[in-house]
């Protein structure tokens, strides 16, 4: 029989004990402070707060327990392999020994004094954390949480590793080597292996995604309560092992057996559920292979539009039961004897009609599969009805999204979010087309066939029934047919509908006829006093917003009202290779995830405090009316941004990479995928290569910062992959799944500019525009649009079309210095703009230039917030047959700021050259001409006696340091994948010399360098030289000063100040080595001349890492005959 | 109350005996176990107190197996261990309340009373909240004292009690041990001190390199050396003589040279004259006989 008093005895004084260690006092107070801080910092409006904080309140918590648990893993280590040692060290120990109690007891007691202390201070964190909570605004207080991640987090770890310590400290039996050992696994656990594995050695929950929604709790609890069970076993199994292994005499000798049963059985059953853990997402990998299989085996049937789709549904529980009521049309050319039918596998089928006949069918997985007693014939229609019942099993959500790109972090700061696709609870429900909840014709993915994608417009209508106190959400228009009961109807067909179910109210303005709304859970209507002074004007602004993102695209919004949806934090879109639309954007509606958590516009406190901050810095005097107009076009920049925030990530070696993503909230698919379709069966992706064309109307300047942070747009590393592979290798290839919008944009730009540049760009612009319109909620066939360009233009893409598609080729460009001058015709002042470029390869090209028009300022954040509202800008298409070469000549009566050459689709990279003109002055001399002249001179950028090495030439080489440790590259098998050329940072430049680009670098087609962290001067770059022809030779190494100052992303000197800094060029020559330094920031913008010297075959030209800037850049060497 | 012992060995690793074949029957009252350092005291009060096994042998305490009853035989036991000088970070008090607790004293006012009083009796209530850690030498004794008396244990196990304490601590001690022998306990006193034998013990035993050389009173003993213990009067050059061939006890020097104390059989050649034994006499003579008779065996 257990004494709970012996236990209660031994944990009590052995916390005393550990009250009074200094080690635990010293830890205690840094965890107080430093998490004081980081509230401070993170949750408090006075420190500036993370809106995640405030919007999701059970983040405070969770971040508490997450920060605290790292130390406090390690602390315990020290606290607990302590107890036996000190056991071992105090005599007195032996009078506690000879007592009357059982080692169970013992090491009970002792396990528990030590898990009490830390819960005392875990609790003391908690109420530190409470605290911010309760003073944070907007925010909840949300008390279970706390307990609930304290059992969560830090039960199970303190559990594990205080069982880990015992056990290792018995069998080893030296403390030092233990903590070794420990503090290895630690390290390793943490900083390596990381979510690897499916965050099976998380035993911190440091990774595995825990966030608790405001709206549906835990989005994956059976998750977290298996991983934390985990733990808590084999903790608890440890510390049975650890009373088997004590070196007292027992009580009795069968309770010794009775601890290493138990210590067996936990650890059995830690491995276990450590085996269930694992086996659920292989088992999730399987069934989506098969998924994806079995899709592929149908992805070439013929597929039925729905005309017409009547839902019923009513929301049970945990469940929805369905009738579906379809009318199909056969749209295609050939009749139809097997519908195919995709509904998701959790949903079961308990009946199925078609043209109010029972009728047999097979269901497999996702699939439907109809064998129609009479074929259907072209044009011809069948009714189907299919009831079913049941939950979403969101295994088959995402089949295109490869694991790769699933286990990706989801959340904000150290904030982990499981990501969610659909919720069916008894007080929410989120069903979107992702989640396939109403069947739909043709296949749901396929890795083979492009033509899988199906679009056609439907006309729903959806009748829902659920609990009284909850409020059905939907597209059209709505009606409450009796409490519980809402019936929606659609204003016109549509590609899709979706159905949020939950606690909701409704707010909304209407503004140039449409409803702006926001369907927000009761009681996050934090957002109410915000714009209080604006409660006139927001129609005004809305609409002003609107207008300009018309303006820029030149389409119109299509439906009656836009509305914002609040969805749980855990739902989580993902970018398609098929489909410009995440699932955040539904017809008529964006969903933004609780409060908007992830979109710090929405943090309006913050955004004022900041925005407020910033007009005094710049001398501004703001109205509390002017900050609300810029708080609002702030959110409405996120509506109208193509591009996301960038992600940031570690590479080896230490750089710092960062990617690009997609905004999935930007609103354009409400212009067109929503709107128009076009089809073709032979190239499915055309209409997202027109949808990108009409995407893409604004000019490039302003993302140029983001290339130069990535080290290679997305766009150009779609050029460099399509240097060796066709569009239609690409777009099959999984590996380029992140590359394919980029890939359909540049290659459609090259289609369209083409297309464009014969019809003239206002005329073309105008005809589209007009055929989109006529066509909206409608089809556009592929043969249609060819005919009417064909009529207007007299040009067919079809022909075109397959090399389009196919071809493994592009043109690569040289340009000329580009120049501009202000030049005089009688009393008419106008800029002169000219340049040279040579079209050097075998096929044609076109390149696209971009005017930056009006003056000094404006843009900046402004504009890159805002997303292209209104646009300065001049386009102008210059078309280059293959090895041709042309001079041409711009006038413009106003000085233009810059101008962004944009090669599209070409071997050169960067694709956009940008030139910036500052000061233009005047040339009396020049004569102002405009046009484009075909040359007989090719731009070169050599002369004949020069010879040029640039680091991509044969002749570059340089030292490869060993930045991955072998630990590393045994526990994290798979590659790091990521672009050849990297992003320039100084603040944390790489170990290893690393490839960048930047239009100012040296370059034939590709303008790059290489760039290292300055050292001691162990590593090295080397050209060596080919020199056939010995003699003397001046040498010269190119500066490229903009890139090298570059705005704070580039080498620069320490802290970007002026500290001065040289490079150390070593010359090996005939005559021995000569050692030449350069002053960097002194240095020219282009060549500089290292000196004179009598070169020969197998001299060469070594830069080492020794300097005292941060970074050291190895651009290009030439060599001028003397 | 009764501890029989029958045929106990211990034996360490390496083959070390650290007890061969010990046969002994403690009593009620104070029992004295003597022996010189590794004779095997700690090695038999480690076994009695269930820190360590035997390898051998059987211990029972009225009738119970000391192996197969360690619960019922630990709730008996009080036990104060040779080393008693280091403890965890605890107040004096609380390292009392602790033992008390463990003792299976479950009543809190209980505990305290039972605490004070202990505290009162070993003289360490001024310094109860004193760290235990920084009590004296003779405190930190005497705090071990108490905590293994704290549950009014049947038995009382001290292992060298007296050892680096004062001759006021170590009078103190004795007395302290006498009172409480007057209680229903056996207390097991292992000590080299013969002084803490002859003063305190009613039975006793005498270990020797693992084996009992000696079970009785100490009077027993005693009269083992009755006619053996001689003074003699002895001059310089005889002194020397004689340390070499008898166990010298005692050394007085006078005006005609030395008064010595030897253990011997006869004094055959030398001026003297038999004495009466004491214990540490008879310890002296005991030992001496029988490492005689083991080294010729």
């Amino acid at each position: 029989m257990i004494s709970f008093h012996n236990i209660q005895s031994i944990a009590k004084y052995e916390r005393k004990t550990l009250f009074r260690s200094w080690f635990f006092r010293i830890f205690g107070v840094l965890s107080i402070l430093v998490l004081f801080g980081m509230n401070f910092g993170m949750v408090s409006e006075g420190g500036g707060s993370q809106w995640i904080f405030r919007a999701i309140p059970s983040a405070i918590p969770y971040f508490n327990l997450l920060i605290l648990n790292v130390a406090q893993a390690i602390i315990a280590v020290f606290l607990a392999s302590d107890f036996l040692k000190r056991d071992k060290k105090l005599d007195t120990t032996e009078v506690i020994y000879m007592r009357s109690m059982t080692n169970g007891e013992y090491v009970i007691g002792k396990t528990l004094g030590n898990m009490q202390v830390f819960m005392v201070l875990n609790f003391a964190i908690l109420g530190i954390a409470l605290i911010f909570n309760l003073i944070a605004e907007n925010t909840g207080v949300p008390l279970l949480s706390y307990l609930t991640y304290l059992l969560l987090i830090s039960i199970p770890t303190l559990v594990y590793i205080m069982g880990l310590s015992f056990l290792l400290m018995s069998l080893i039996r030296n403390q030092a080597v233990t903590f070794v050992v420990i503090l290895g696994y630690i390290g390793i656990t943490l900083f390596l292996v990381k979510d690897n594995y499916y965050y099976l050695f998380d035993y911190m929950s440091f990774n595995i995604p825990m966030l608790k929604s405001e709206i549906v709790g835990f989005g994956n609890i059976d998750t977290i309560i298996a991983h934390r069970g985990i733990y808590f076993f084999l903790g608890s199994g440890f510390v049975f092992l650890t009373i088997f292994l004590l070196k007292r005499l027992p009580q009795s000798e069968s309770l010794t057996w009775f601890s290493l049963l138990f210590g067996v059985i936990f650890i059995s059953a830690g491995g276990y559920l450590a085996y269930r853990h694992v086996d659920r997402f292989v088992s999730q990998e399987h069934q989506r292979t098969e998924a994806i299989e079995l899709n592929n085996r149908y992805a070439a049937f013929p597929i039925a539009d729905v005309k017409s789709h009547h839902i019923q549904l009513i929301h049970n529980k945990t469940q929805i039961e369905v009738v579906s009521k379809m009318e199909l049309v056969n749209n295609g050319r050939s009749a139809i004897d097997t519908l195919v039918m995709h509904l998701n596998p959790g949903l079961v089928l308990s009946g199925l009609k078609v043209n109010n006949q029972e009728s047999s069918y097979t269901r497999n997985k996702q699939l439907l599969v109809i064998p129609l007693k009479s074929k259907m014939e072209p044009a011809s229609t069948n009714n189907v009805e299919i009831t079913y019942s049941g939950n979403i099993d969101e295994t088959f959500c995402y089949l295109d999204i490869d694991n790769e790109m699933r286990k990706e972090k989801f959340g904000e700061f150290v904030i982990n979010v499981d990501k969610r696709h659909a919720f069916i609870t008894q007080e929410y429900a989120l069903l979107t087309p992702e989640a396939n909840w109403y069947p739909e014709t043709g296949v749901s993915y396929s890795s083979t066939n492009f033509g899988w994608s199906h679009t056609y417009f439907t006309e729903f209508t959806l009748e829902v029934a659920t609990d009284t106190a909850l409020q059905a959400v939907s597209q059209g228009t709505f009606e409450k047919t009796a409490p519980g009961k809402y019936a929606y109807k659609n204003d016109q067909p549509l590609t899709q509908i979706s159905l949020a179910i939950g606690h909701y109210d409704y707010k909304k303005i209407t503004a140039g006829n449409i409803d702006f709304g926001v369907w927000h859970i009761k009681g996050h209507d934090f957002f109410k006093d915000s714009f209080s002074e604006l409660k006139d004007t927001i129609p005004s602004l809305i609409e002003e917003r609107l207008r300009d993102f018309q303006r820029t695209y030149s389409l119109s919004y299509p439906f009656k009202r836009f509305n914002i949806v609040e969805v749980p934090a855990q739902f989580k879109p993902y970018q398609r290779t098929w489909s410009s639309v995440q699932e955040t954007m539904q017809p008529e509606q964006v969903l933004i995830q609780e409060k908007g958590y992830l979109l710090r516009d929405f943090d309006f406190k913050n955004q004022a405090k900041n925005i407020k901050r910033w007009s005094e810095r710049n001398g501004e005097s703001l109205t509390d009316k002017d900050l609300q107009i810029r708080m609002i076009n702030n959110v409405a920049g996120n509506f109208t941004r193509e591009g996301g925030r960038p992600n940031f990530s570690m590479q080896a070696g230490g750089a710092m990479q960062v990617t690009e993503t997609s905004n999935p909230h930007f609103i354009f698919p409400q212009y067109y995928y929503f709107r128009n379709h076009l089809r073709s069966d032979r190239w499915p992706v055309a209409n997202q290569v027109l949808e990108a064309y009409l995407k893409n109307q604004s000019s490039d300047m302003g993302n140029n910062w983001m290339r130069n942070m990535t080290g290679m747009s997305e766009d150009e590393m779609a050029s460099l992959a399509l240097q060796d592979r066709s569009l239609e290798q690409l777009l099959n290839d999984r590996e380029q799944r992140k590359l394919a919008d980029n890939l359909i944009k540049l290659k459609g730009d090259v289609l369209f500019t083409a297309i464009q540049a014969n019809a003239g760009e206002s005329e073309f612009a105008a005809m589209l525009r007009n055929l989109l319109r006529e066509n909206q909620f409608g089809i556009i066939r592929f043969t249609e649009f060819d005919s009417i360009l064909y009529n207007n233009y007299n040009i067919s893409l079809t022909p075109m079309m397959n090399d389009w598609f196919k071809e493994v080729n592009l043109p690569g460009y040289l340009f000329s210095s580009i120049t501009a001058v202000n030049t005089k015709a009688g009393d008419q002042i106008s800029t002169m703009v000219s340049f040279s470029a040579s079209n050097t390869s075998n096929i044609d090209g076109v390149v696209k230039l971009s005017f930056r028009m009006g003056g000094p300022g404006g843009g900046g954040r402004g504009r890159m917030m805002m997303g292209p509202g209104a646009d300065n800008s001049m386009n102008k298409i210059l078309s280059l047959k293959a090895g041709e070469t042309k001079r041409v000549s711009y006038l413009f009566d106003s000085e233009p700021r810059g101008l962004t050459i944009n090669t599209l689709a070409s071997k050169n990279i960067p694709q956009s050259i940008m030139q910036f003109f500052g000061r233009i002055e005047e040339d009396q001399k020049a004569v102002p001409v405009e046009g484009e002249f075909p040359s007989d001179v090719p731009v070169s950028t050599l002369q004949p006696n020069e010879i040029v090495v640039d680091n991509e030439d044969p002749g570059f080489e340089h030292s490869v340091a060993n930045t991955t440790s072998l630990l590393h590259k045994w526990i994290i098998t798979e590659e790091e994948t990521g672009s050849k050329y990297k992003g320039m940072n100084s603040w944390r430049p790489p170990l290893d010399w690393t490839l960048t680009t930047n239009s100012d670098f040296y370059g034939l087609y590709i303008r790059s360098a290489h760039f290292i962290k300055s050292g001691t001067g162990d590593q090295t770059a080397t050209w060596n030289l080919p020199v056939e022809e010995a003699g003397y030779y001046d040498v010269y190494t190119y500066v490229a000063q903009s890139a090298t100052r570059g705005g704070g992303f580039g080498p620069g000197r320490r802290g970007g100040d002026n500290q001065k800094g040289e490079y150390l060029y070593v010359i090996h020559h005939d005559d021995g080595e000569t050692e030449q330094s350069l002053q960097v920031n002194n240095a020219e913008n282009g060549w500089n001349l290292l000196g004179s010297f009598y070169l020969g075959p197998g001299s060469k030209i070594v830069l080492s890492n020794k300097s005292e800037l941060r970074t050291v850049v190895a651009d290009a060497i030439k060599l001028v005959k003397l | 109350m009764e501890i029989k012992i029958e045929n106990l060995n211990k034996i360490y690793g390496g083959g070390n005996w650290a007890l061969k074949d010990v046969n002994l029957t403690i009593p009620n009252g104070m029992f004295g176990l003597l022996g010189p350092n590794g004779a095997g005291k700690s090695s038999l009060m480690r076994i009695l107190v269930t820190l360590m096994k035997p390898s051998s042998g059987k211990v029972t305490v009225d009738g119970l197996d000391l192996m197969k009853n360690r619960k019922e035989i630990r709730a008996m036991l009080g036990y104060l261990p040779q080393d008693f000088r280091f403890f965890a970070k605890l107040k004096t008090w609380e390292f009392l309340d602790y033992t008390a607790r463990l003792a299976g004293m479950k009543s809190r006012s209980v505990r305290h009373d039972a605490v004070d009083r202990m505290l009162e009796e070993v003289g360490l209530f001024e310094a109860r909240d004193r760290n235990a850690n920084r009590l004296s030498g003779g405190m930190k004794r005497r705090l071990g004292i108490a905590q293994a008396l704290i549950n009014d244990p049947k038995i009382i196990i001290v292992d060298e009690p007296t050892t680096g304490l004062d001759p006021e601590e170590r009078i103190r001690f004795r007395n302290l041990l006498s009172r409480i022998s007057s209680r229903d306990v056996i207390i097991i006193l292992s000590t080299h001190i013969v002084g803490d034998i002859s003063s305190t013990c009613e039975n006793m035993a005498l270990l020797n390199k693992g084996k009992l050389a000696f079970t009785g009173s100490p009077e027993q003993l005693m009269m083992e050396a009755e006619g053996k213990v001689w003074l003699i009067q002895a001059t310089e050059k005889e002194y020397l003589e004689i340390n070499d061939k008898y166990p010298v006890i005692a050394t007085i020097p006078t005006e005609k040279g030395w008064e010595l104390q030897v253990v011997a059989d006869n004094i055959n050649g030398y001026y003297g004259h038999q004495i009466e034994p004491n214990l540490e006499h008879a310890y002296v003579y005991f030992m001496e006989k029988n490492l005689n008779q083991w080294s010729m065996a």
